[in-house]
């Protein structure tokens, strides 16, 4: 199919628009990627590696590669900084965005949102997140592990000796109303921990949870080698209070004793979900595009007709999705975009 | 435009027919081979596109031949013919086994697998066999744990049973999976609708059948600590999903890494979704994971795409090409049994196959006689300025500024030296540096010529195993720098002087602690 000539805006860099874009270059379509942020990769580009011995499929090189790998086609150009200032519709999409080098416009047969997701906020939880320094969310946990290579208590920079991990912050809440797993953070906290303890040995890590998610091919053998090193405790603590001794104080109801269990940890990991981002609204409203009730981007193959046609999803801006789930997900709207292009 | 060789679909079911049928319609000429007596359900129809070719129930009994032009036999149980394809898509269906063994419950009336549950609810004969207010119990593993895509049809059973049938449901399970689209909504509707869950952690029911066939269940509630006996009218068992054991053929004669499961694509991030470590052929569906149904149906689509990539030439940017000098050849064979894309032939004369080949220059370090040579000499040169002969004229090495050379992958440590350099890392001046496209790139004579060339100490660095795009990277190169510490030690030079170590791209901070480790290292042994 001959598309040379065809051109598709890709709404954001990171690895679910950079595996499309990847796709759709090879079909010949001239691909503009716009990026909110000042480079393009998203954030799986700002977790760091979980190999302890060997490769544990975290996947976050992935988005290394892919960055290598689309520097070979030269219909690919990334705009970064970029804000999608208006979108007017006739014959296809016309996208005035704004970006440091200044205002430019390109004109698109089709529209790819890829925009991701936002990790969810703890403040409103009864964690502490905001006032007590060593309450931290996994991400910012991924910036410790960057920076230093180890984990630091951001009160006094000193290692943690006890780390307590918690899960399902901001998913599996139907108090919040999020009725989703976030599927990703059983795997990144299991994994996180273990690097933990291989780097700064003696750590004890504490895993609080509802139910542990699969995660990888090989789970059931990872799973079972991180309870040798690693606590679980099948319930999510009710509160964090700070110690006098600058420690913090988890109050649980421990389901082996049945009754209020209490734990004091040196840094408290919480495993915050995937949640809608809240440029969602503006943008579905410049694109005429329906969202989900929770904010999410619905799926262009649930009936994208009239005002939605030529405008396609994919990635975590659909909801929670893994690395090797977003690339698949690219694929798919990639496809889609070919498809719906070689029929116009 | 049309493709003018068939593409080869081994494999039935959903996904490999949707495929086929996007194939078809792309031009490509198809042959399916549907692996089951039977023909496959779900025929696609295909109006203006290529024909398709069906064979139902044979064996692949042999591939020869590499991307493009494979040579595979095809053996229905008459007579065993050959066809020439450019490609292959592996996708045969997963296998459903039912847990008996696991609960050790023998199947009857009163104790059902998913897959004979799911078939009697969309026939409507499921109140046939029990009473009503009937209590059914849904087994979903508490020892090991269970695939999310069999708890998501567990739990979808369960909740259709709940709100359109007069009976009490119960859920017991160890960790209920949730991780696929829906799930958690579909739990809580589950919930609403009155099935009672039951999770356990570490001590777990015991069922034991009775005279008239029900199951009694006696369990400890973590929730409650209490102690219950559950009498079930009807016992729904989970299923184990596994590949199909033909696979393992398959895999055999197409010459693919599997997993550890059985799967025809290693665990390896760099091969997903489709690729495997031969290029032109392509595994889907059933063939590399347990999917959803969604899931498979996004895999058809993705891998037609990948496929007309492959046969559009587009799938891969140009590679420097790697030959074999035939007057220093002397066919032992190491480089066949060695390369990871099974790129090299015997016909009668060694070929590397530029088609098939992924230049990692594995073979062209293992090969005893120096045959292979990989054209492109930016290696060669690098190797030569940086450490071999170049190396030598230039500065002594002192006692304070160790010579050190890095021989580093492109694909890890090359790039995380990228990112050391503008996270604004301090690395040794002295450094000098040697890519290859892989770590296994690099051999013994690479290391002791540079050593010889006046170098202090040279760091191999490479992906993490499990990482490797050839594969064998890091394996091979570690082989070696054991292989060339050991003639150090023979020679009496410190075998620390050779290092090898694993990184990842995105490790620039432990590249440079690694590196700055090294140099403290040799300074201290000081000059050779």
């Amino acid at each position: 199919m001959n598309l040379n000539g065809k051109q598709v805006t890709i709404l954001g860099a990171g690895i679910t628009g950079l595996e499309a874009a990847k796709h759709l270059a090879v079909s010949g379509i001239e691909v503009v990627m716009l990026e909110r942020t000042s480079q393009p990769g998203g954030q799986a580009a700002a977790l760091s590696c979980k190999a302890v011995d060997g490769c544990v499929r975290c996947g976050a090189c992935m988005v290394q590669e892919r960055l290598k790998e689309i520097m070979r086609f030269p219909n690919i150009r990334i705009i970064s900084d970029a804000r999608v200032a208006q979108i007017a519709r006739q014959y296809g999409f016309t996208i005035t965005c704004e970006s440091n080098k200044g205002v430019s416009t390109t004109h698109s047969d089709a529209v790819l949102v890829s925009t991701g997701f936002q990790a969810y906020d703890p403040s409103a939880k009864p964690y502490g997140y905001g006032y007590i320094p060593d309450v931290i969310t996994t991400l910012e946990a991924e910036a410790l592990l960057k920076r230093h290579g180890k984990i630091q208590r951001p009160s006094n920079n000193q290692e943690p000796k006890s780390i307590a991990f918690i899960q399902c912050v901001g998913s599996r809440d139907s108090r919040l109303n999020h009725p989703w797993c976030s599927k990703i953070c059983c795997g990144s906290s299991l994994r996180m921990a273990r690097l933990i303890q291989h780097r700064q040995p003696g750590t004890l890590a504490t895993f609080f949870y509802i139910d542990v998610q699969t995660f990888g091919k090989n789970f059931q053998h990872y799973y079972d080698e991180s309870k040798n090193t690693i606590q679980m405790i099948r319930a999510i603590p009710g509160d964090i209070f700070k110690t006098s001794d600058n420690q913090m104080l988890a109050a649980f109801f421990d389901p082996q004793t049945q009754k209020a269990g209490e734990a004091v940890f040196d840094l408290v990991i919480l495993a915050v979900g995937l949640t809608p981002a809240k440029e969602n609204v503006e943008l579905a409203r410049l694109l005429d595009f329906p969202l989900t009730p929770w904010g999410f981007w619905r799926s262009h193959r649930d009936g994208a007709t009239g005002r939605a046609k030529g405008i396609f999803t994919a990635g975590a801006a659909l909801g929670p999705m893994s690395i090797p789930e977003c690339i698949d997900s690219a694929g798919q709207a990639a496809w889609d975009i070919v498809q719906f292009l070689g029929t116009t | 435009m049309p493709f003018q060789k068939e593409t080869l679909i081994l494999g039935s079911g959903p996904c490999a027919d949707q495929l086929v049928g996007h194939l078809a319609a792309h031009g490509v000429s198809v042959r399916q081979v549907t692996m089951s007596g039977a023909a496959a359900v779900n025929l696609p129809t295909i109006s203006g596109g290529k024909p398709i070719q069906r064979l139902d129930g044979a064996q692949l009994v042999q591939c020869q031949g590499i991307a493009g032009e494979f040579s595979v036999v095809l053996d229905d149980g008459t007579k065993p013919v050959r066809y020439k394809v450019s490609s292959i898509v592996v996708v045969p269906e997963c296998l459903h086994v039912p847990n008996h063994d696991l609960y050790g419950l023998n199947p009857s009336e009163k104790v059902l697998a998913l897959s004979a549950l799911e078939k009697m609810l969309q026939r409507g004969s499921v109140q046939a066999i029990i009473p009503t207010q009937a209590r059914v119990v849904f087994l979903n593993s508490w020892s090991i744990d269970p695939h999310p895509v069999m708890a998501q049809a567990m739990l979808q059973g369960c909740l259709e049973m709940q709100q359109k049938l007069d009976v009490r449901t119960f859920f017991l399970c160890g960790n209920l999976k949730v991780s696929v689209d829906g799930m958690e909504a579909c739990y809580e509707l589950a919930k609403k609708a009155g099935t009672a869950f039951v999770k356990f952690s570490d001590r777990f029911p015991v069922l034991v059948p009775l005279a008239d066939g029900r199951i009694q269940i006696d369990y400890w509630d973590e929730t409650t600590r209490m102690e219950y006996r559950l009498v079930a009218d009807l016992v729904i068992l989970d299923e184990q999903i596994m590949p199909d054991p033909r696979l393992a053929d398959i895999v055999r004669q197409l010459r693919l890494e599997s997993d550890d499961l059985g799967f025809a694509q290693s665990d390896n991030v760099h091969r997903l979704p489709n690729w495997t470590n031969r290029r032109g052929i392509f595994v889907a569906g059933g063939a590399r994971a347990v999917l959803t149904e969604a899931a498979l149906s996004v895999d058809a689509n993705q891998t037609a795409q990948n496929v007309i990539a492959f046969l559009s030439g587009l799938d891969r940017a140009p590679l420097p090409k790697v030959e074999i000098d035939p007057g220093r050849c002397a066919r032992c064979l190491t480089c066949y049994r060695l390369c990871p894309h099974a790129a090299i032939t015997m016909e009668p004369r060694m070929i590397i196959h530029a088609e098939a080949c992924q230049s990692c220059g594995l073979c062209v370090a293992a090969c005893p006689n120096r045959a292979i040579q990989l054209q492109d000499s930016t290696l060669e040169t690098a190797f030569n300025q940086q450490a071999g002969q170049g190396a030598q004229a230039q500065a002594q090495s002192s006692d304070c500024i160790p010579r050190i050379a890095l021989f580093c992958c492109s694909r890890s440590a090359a790039q995380a030296r990228e990112l050391a350099k503008s996270m604004g890392h301090q690395l040794p001046a002295s450094l000098r540096f040697v890519e290859g496209v892989c770590g296994g790139t690099f051999s013994v004579r690479h290391m002791l010529t540079a050593i010889e060339a006046g170098l202090d100490g040279i760091l191999v660095l490479t992906c993490h195993e499990g990482n490797c795009h050839s594969g064998k990277g890091p394996h091979e190169a570690d082989k070696r720098v054991r292989e060339a510490a050991r003639l150090l030690t023979g020679a009496g030079i410190a075998p620390e002087r050779l290092q090898f170590t694993t990184l990842a791209a995105n490790m620039g901070r432990e590249f440079a602690e690694v590196v700055n480790g090294f140099e403290e290292k040799i300074k201290a042994l000081g000059p050779v």
